[in-house]
């Protein structure tokens, strides 16, 4: 009888699928699961905070206040996921820098990926092409000036930047006055860890302080307004993609450059700053430079893709001073809601002179002679596309301010952790799905969490938010909401027998007669 | 509950049904609660045997308090009820939750390969057979409780389990789980509750009433303990069983208002004078004919009007079915 009770409650207790030996926990406010995340071994890591205990170690380094806004979060009706990360060196949290658009807002595709159950997740709209809509958003937590950061400025000092454009400035003056700006001084040196160190490129590439066994890491704001004013435009022409992939690879890997990174565990940014185009010779045209790009992209790639560096892969931004010479860059063809999507899909691939150049491929740069391409400006789109590999931010101005801007952002402030919040669609939720996040900024590591949510109910669902990826919580009292309603039409109901049977019954009731009324 | 307030009319068909269909829901709202509070203890590839096993217990012990209360039963009764049908009815339709998943499992092609890739699915094609099997195991087991047909109550079960995978499944696609489960609980309560018992007509008697004259608001009860009888009302002046005066249209021996054995109601016109039934869109003429060797008669529903005599000489009666607990006041 015994024997019997057992396998029936066996057969009762399971189900058809397996889970396989790992612990379960249940996220709060929901029926959902989770296991334990599984990060890529290696030095640098990315924790998920899948767990009470994971959070509670954010909590006890004191960059969290409240358990609930770190621990995970799924919304099975609504599509949504929220998940907190954070990126380990050898065991070691580190804080990484965020840069926002002029808006404000963060682009969280140039720090993290994120796949849900295989197919990746971007922010579009519902009508891009698969009329699914997603939405991704980044928010970074707990703030830190600790973080160190080596800020690499890479001056264009070709003949070029000593136009003044009719403003009565020279190019590199505007450039000196902008990197001066006490705002951009004091995000650069916002650590006593940070470092400034100053190379100018024209057609070969020097740096600052004169020595060449040794470059200088400027530790002071005084040192750095010595340098940054003794800068002069007397290159001639503009080797920019050497100039990068100097910067990138060749000056970051110096003893002394590298020995600071590793010891300090600094972000490495380089800033890339030019007013025209990479050209070695008058006879370039536009497309000859496809070549060369793609041979900078694809040695920025594998930077950002070697985990055994000991070093985080330095981010490159680009400012371009002047005005777009290509202005239709990334040629494409379709509604604005798809633009984004397409250009970030394009900046994905290796440029030909077609796709760097438009109907310009042939257009020589900077010919002995007569306007060249040059004359109409910068090269945006080699500068979008670097900045794009590079993980950081291409910018182009004429204005000042707009170069203060540039600057800040690049000397981002650092966070400990992030949280990261998706919708797609809610269908997707309908089974245990794998969410896999990978860093696309600052080291190349990935880490996947399994969630198992609900499969027959639920705990009601949040309230949407206009707006936000994530709504409230919903409480356990709302459930009152469906069911009290519910009973009181069931007992309603259930009076109704007896209330129209008596009404019926008095509205046709014959009034007594008396025996004189029979006569 | 009481059956003052079920009424002998279409309420008496539904009213079992809404509470039963009430327990399920409050069972459910349990359910949540439990999770709420403590969490879940099973397995999340269980979560579906768990829900179908208190759509048991609720309806189980809705199932108890309906028949429990509106028949009057003791304590030992309520006891054992809730015990058999109520836990009983947790685990039988756990156990055939569970089963179906195994069924599923190996007779659904694509089940295993989908369940190997995702161990947590929610789709009612792989859901399905645990539905019906729940209702399959309930229903048996609430057919052995009740000592009724086996078979019928299989069958009920299955439209139980039937009637709530569809409903989940609906409401699953336009809301969410949480109101999915809502409403396959009210499903799979309304359909038990439906099908499976009735308010019975021995909770009710017949009752003649006197609607007109100087015996205004008199009722007599037609059967006194559920055998076949027959009441005769009439100006007899003596052991007559409902006495009316004759100055109020009323003949000796007039009419007989006969029940038999299976509570079946039927009007017998033993008089020469006006003798009618009157009901909704129908008048009958029961007056006795002497060339006929019986006198005519007619089955009778609750609110059929009977009048005795004709013009200002009239009195009329009503027959009215009412709880057998009712008093002859």
């Amino acid at each position: 009888m015994i024997r019997w009770l057992l396998a029936a409650g066996i057969i009762g207790c399971a189900g058809p699928g397996e889970l396989g030996d790992g612990d379960l926990e249940r996220l709060p406010g929901s029926l959902t699961r989770v296991e334990e995340s599984n990060p890529d071994p290696g030095r640098f890591q990315l924790e998920l905070m899948a767990t009470e205990g994971d959070c509670q170690q954010l909590k006890n380094e004191g960059v969290l206040e409240r358990l609930d806004d770190c621990l995970p979060r799924v919304e099975t009706g609504n599509g949504t996921v929220r998940l907190a990360y954070r990126l380990l060196d050898g065991g070691v949290p580190l804080a990484l820098p965020v840069q926002r658009d002029v808006q404000g807002r963060i682009d969280p595709h140039r720090f993290i990926s994120v796949s849900h159950e295989g197919d990746d997740v971007r922010d579009r709209p519902e009508s891009a092409g698969t009329g699914i809509e997603q939405r991704l958003q980044l928010i970074p937590h707990g703030e830190t000036t600790e973080a160190a950061q080596l800020f690499v400025l890479l001056i264009d000092r070709s003949n070029s930047m000593r136009n003044d454009d009719g403003t009565g400035t020279s190019r590199l003056q505007r450039v000196q006055q902008a990197l001066l700006t006490r705002s951009v001084v004091e995000r650069f040196f916002s650590s006593d860890k940070n470092r400034v160190m100053v190379l100018s490129f024209a057609q070969d590439v020097r740096a600052s302080g004169g020595d060449s066994r040794q470059l200088e890491l400027i530790d002071n704001p005084t040192r750095f307004h010595e340098v940054i004013t003794g800068l002069r435009a007397d290159g001639t022409w503009t080797h920019l993609y050497d100039a990068v992939a100097n910067a990138t690879a060749r000056a970051i890997k110096r003893p002394e450059v590298e020995g600071y990174l590793r010891e300090e565990k600094a972000l490495p940014t380089v800033i890339a700053l030019t007013d025209g185009f990479d050209n070695q010779n008058n006879a370039e045209s536009c497309g000859d430079n496809a070549a060369g790009l793609r041979r900078l992209l694809k040695l920025l790639d594998r930077q950002r893709s070697q985990v055994s560096t000991e070093i985080l892969a330095p981010v490159v931004y680009t400012v371009g001073l002047g005005t777009p010479a290509l202005p239709d860059f990334p040629y494409i063809n379709g509604d604005s809601e798809n633009r984004e999507f397409l250009r970030l899909q394009k900046l994905a691939q290796n440029p030909t002179p077609a796709g760097l150049c438009g109907e310009n491929a042939d257009t020589v740069i900077d010919p002995p002679s007569g306007p060249g391409l040059e004359d109409r400006g910068i090269d945006n789109a080699s500068l979008e596309w670097i900045a794009a590999r590079g993980g950081g931010r291409a910018v182009i101005t004429t204005d000042r301010s707009e170069l203060v801007q540039a600057f800040e952002r690049a000397a981002a402030k650092r966070y400990e952790w992030f949280e990261l919040q998706y919708h797609t669609d809610p269908t997707d939720f309908r089974q245990s799905f794998e969410v896999t996040l990978k860093t696309k900024a600052y080291a190349d590591t990935q880490a996947s969490i399994r969630f198992h949510p609900a499969s027959a109910f639920d705990l009601p669902e949040a309230q949407a938010s206009v707006g936000a990826v994530m709504g409230a919580a919903a409480p356990f009292r709302s459930t009152a909401a469906l069911f009290l309603p519910l009973l009181g039409v069931l007992i309603s109901l259930a009076f109704l027998g007896a209330a129209t049977f008596n009404l019926r019954r008095a509205l046709s009731r014959e009034t007594p007669r008396s025996s004189k009324d029979s006569g | 509950m009481n059956i003052r307030l079920v009424p002998f009319t279409w309420a008496r068909h539904i009213h079992a049904a809404l509470v039963v269909m009430a327990a399920t829901l409050l069972g459910y709202w349990g359910l949540l609660a439990l999770c709420a509070l403590q969490g879940p203890f099973w397995s999340p590839t269980a979560d579906l045997n768990v829900l179908l096993g208190v759509f048991g217990l609720g309806s189980g012990v809705g199932a108890v308090l309906v028949q429990g209360s509106l028949e009057s039963k003791p304590g030992t009764w309520w006891r054992k009820g809730l015990l058999w049908a109520a836990l009983g009815g947790f685990v039988s339709a756990h156990l055939g939750a569970g089963l179906g998943a195994y069924v599923t499992a190996f007779a659904v092609p694509g089940a295993s390969e989908a369940y190997a890739v995702a161990p947590v699915l929610s789709v009612l094609k792989y859901s399905i057979a645990s539905f019906v099997c729940a209702g399959l195991f309930f229903g048996l087991l609430m057919g052995w409780w009740r000592k009724a047909s086996l078979a019928l109550y299989a069958c009920v079960g299955i439209v139980c389990g039937l009637g709530a995978a569809m409903t989940w499944h609906l409401t699953a696609g336009i809301v969410d789980l949480y109101a999915a489960a809502a409403a396959a609980a009210m499903a799979w309560g309304g359909a038990f509750g439906l099908l499976a018992w009735v308010v019975p007509r021995r909770l009710y008697s017949g009752w003649v009433r006197v609607l007109s004259g100087s015996r205004f608001g008199v009722r007599v009860r037609v059967d006194d303990d559920g055998d076949a009888s027959e009441l005769v009302a009439g100006h007899y002046p003596r052991g007559m069983d409902l006495w009316l005066p004759a100055e109020e249209g009323v003949r000796e021996m007039h009419l007989s208002v006969a029940v038999d054995s299976e509570q079946n109601y039927k009007a017998r016109g033993l008089s020469l004078y006006p003798t009618r039934v009157t009901r909704s869109l129908e008048k009958l003429d029961l007056r006795y004919d002497p060339a006929r060797p019986l006198p005519l008669e007619t089955p009778l529903r609750s609110g059929d009007l009977l009048e005795l005599g004709d013009g200002q000489a009239q009195t009329v009666l009503e027959f009215v079915m009412l709880p057998r607990q009712e008093d002859a006041s």
